[in-house]
């Protein structure tokens, strides 16, 4: 009996599989969403008898397959052009910071960012970009420096005032991140604290691009064609050990 | 009762103990760095078995050594193995072996596998910097972009293997350092299962339960023309 259930873990695996292939091919437009995989490892092994001796190799029967992680891929998705001001996209690695109302810290790639009735820069959510930015009502225009210093032009182009600098920061385990929906993450004993990353260096940020998501559609199908196929013959031990059994049951006509 | 019914069951239980490492290795066919088990099959000699009768057992499960197919990863901690031997890593007090690199930098900086094992180099677990960026290259060599080399992984085999579960093996005898692999990083060694042979394998294992089916019965028929002969 107990290759039916041996083979229903592996059809309960690929099922996993293909649940997450269909939630980043649903995210394959989401602004900086970061595609994830299951991950999977072999399940505890019994042994048998044998009358092979003790140099042999032994009898180890396996119980199948189990989910062991579903891992996110923080590399970076292309970035797309925008005509807003306050649409920021990170090349390299690090996040945005932000901050909740209750002064929660909560990380994003997703850099659309507005302002809010205060003129505060805040996300598309309404989280507050760390850094406290305000931006004034009236500006001739928003420039971004390289090392992540918002400045606005003046109506009477005498100058330009600072506005502050968005701040960056770097996990040592991002994998680790929690992820909350919404493009956040929060942090967590698995990613480590967060680091201040120095823009300019191997992070940049660019003003009136928004970073696409990194799911790449061609090995998202190949993944579904190894998944269905992978199901499809686990199906098919299903079967065998189904057709044993009743030939063991029919040896007595 | 005839004794060639016991040899005639021993092929069934054998077959039926087979399917099951078929499952497993079946069910393991996306499960990184598997290895599928093969089971080897062994006669008894005449007057072992019960009533005297030669039985077919089952002599062991090797694990099978075939290559499995790289694919590319976006993840710089991944890592894939082309030849022979293992990564080992350290698990409490013991070292296991694996063919499965999803690595990564835990929080302390140190280079673990998916269960959060360091992963061992010939000098012990590796050791990045704050924020560090490492390569690794063919021979397994890991260079950090702070500290500069760390260590060559070790890679390793025994002759005698046990499955532990979680993509991890047991060395049951001496463990070798391997001359003959090459390390892969940004890429994931699949499982070694191979689904046309799991296929081929399948139908003969059916076929053989069939046919030890017929034999019992056989069997049972010419028990049952004695009993008729011996009545009359």
């Amino acid at each position: 009996m107990k290759a039916l259930y041996t083979a229903a873990t592996g059809m309960n695996a690929q099922q996993t599989r293909l649940d997450n292939i269909a939630n980043n091919l649903a995210n394959v437009n989401t602004t900086a969403y970061k595609k994830q995989s299951a991950a999977f490892e072999d399940l505890f092994y019994e042994e048998v008898e044998s009358n092979g001796g003790p140099e042999a190799q032994k009898v180890q029967v396996g119980g199948g397959v189990k989910l062991a992680s579903t891992n996110r891929d923080f590399s970076g998705g292309a970035l797309v052009k925008t005509s807003s001001a306050l649409d920021f996209a990170i090349e390299g690695e690090g996040f945005f910071a932000l901050e909740t109302v209750e002064g929660e810290a909560r990380y994003s790639r997703d850099g659309s960012f507005r302002t809010d009735s205060d003129g505060v820069l805040v996300n598309s959510q309404g989280l507050r970009v760390a850094g406290d930015i305000s931006v004034p009502e009236e500006h001739n225009g928003l420039v971004l420096k390289e090392d992540g210093t918002l400045a606005a032009l003046s109506i009477d182009g005498s100058g330009e005032e600072i506005l502050g600098q968005l701040e960056l920061v770097r996990f040592t385990n991002p994998g680790g991140l929690e992820a909350l929906g919404g493009n956040l993450y929060m942090q967590s004993e698995a990613s480590g604290d967060p680091q201040v990353l120095e823009l300019g260096t191997t992070t940049n940020v660019r003003q009136y691009y928004l970073e696409g998501s990194n799911v790449d559609i061609a090995s998202e199908l190949i993944g579904m064609i190894e998944a269905q196929r992978a199901y499809e013959l686990t199906s098919k031990v299903v079967q065998a050990a189904d057709e044993n059994l009743q030939t063991a049951v029919n040896l007595r006509r | 009762m005839s004794r060639d019914v016991y040899t005639a069951m021993s092929g069934a239980q054998a077959t039926w103990k087979e399917l099951e490492v078929l499952a497993n290795n079946v069910a393991n066919s996306n499960t990184t760095g598997f290895r599928a088990g093969r089971v080897a099959f062994s006669v008894t000699g005449e007057g072992e078995g019960p009533l005297g009768a030669t039985t077919t057992t089952i002599d062991g499960v090797e694990l099978s050594k075939a290559q499995g197919t790289l694919k590319p990863s976006d993840d710089n901690g991944h890592l894939a193995l082309e030849g022979q031997g293992f990564f080992t890593v350290q698990a409490g007090d013991e070292t296991l072996l694996t063919r499965d690199g999803r690595f990564s930098v835990s929080a302390d900086g140190r280079l673990v596998d998916g269960a959060g094992n360091p992963v061992l180099s010939e000098g012990g677990p590796i050791q990045l910097e704050v924020g560090e960026d490492f390569v690794v290259d063919r021979d397994g060599l890991v260079r950090g972009s702070v500290s500069g080399e760390l260590g060559k992984l070790k890679v390793a085999f025994a002759e005698r293997l046990e499955a532990a579960g979680g993509n991890h093996y047991r060395a049951l005898s001496d463990l070798q350092t391997s001359n003959d692999y090459g390390v892969f990083q940004r890429y994931l060694e699949g499982s070694n299962t191979d689904p046309m042979r799991s296929m081929v394998e399948l139908v003969e294992a059916s076929r053989y339960f069939e046919a030890c089916q017929k034999a019992i019965q056989a069997s049972d028929e010419l028990d049952q023309r004695a009993n008729r002969s011996g009545g009359r």
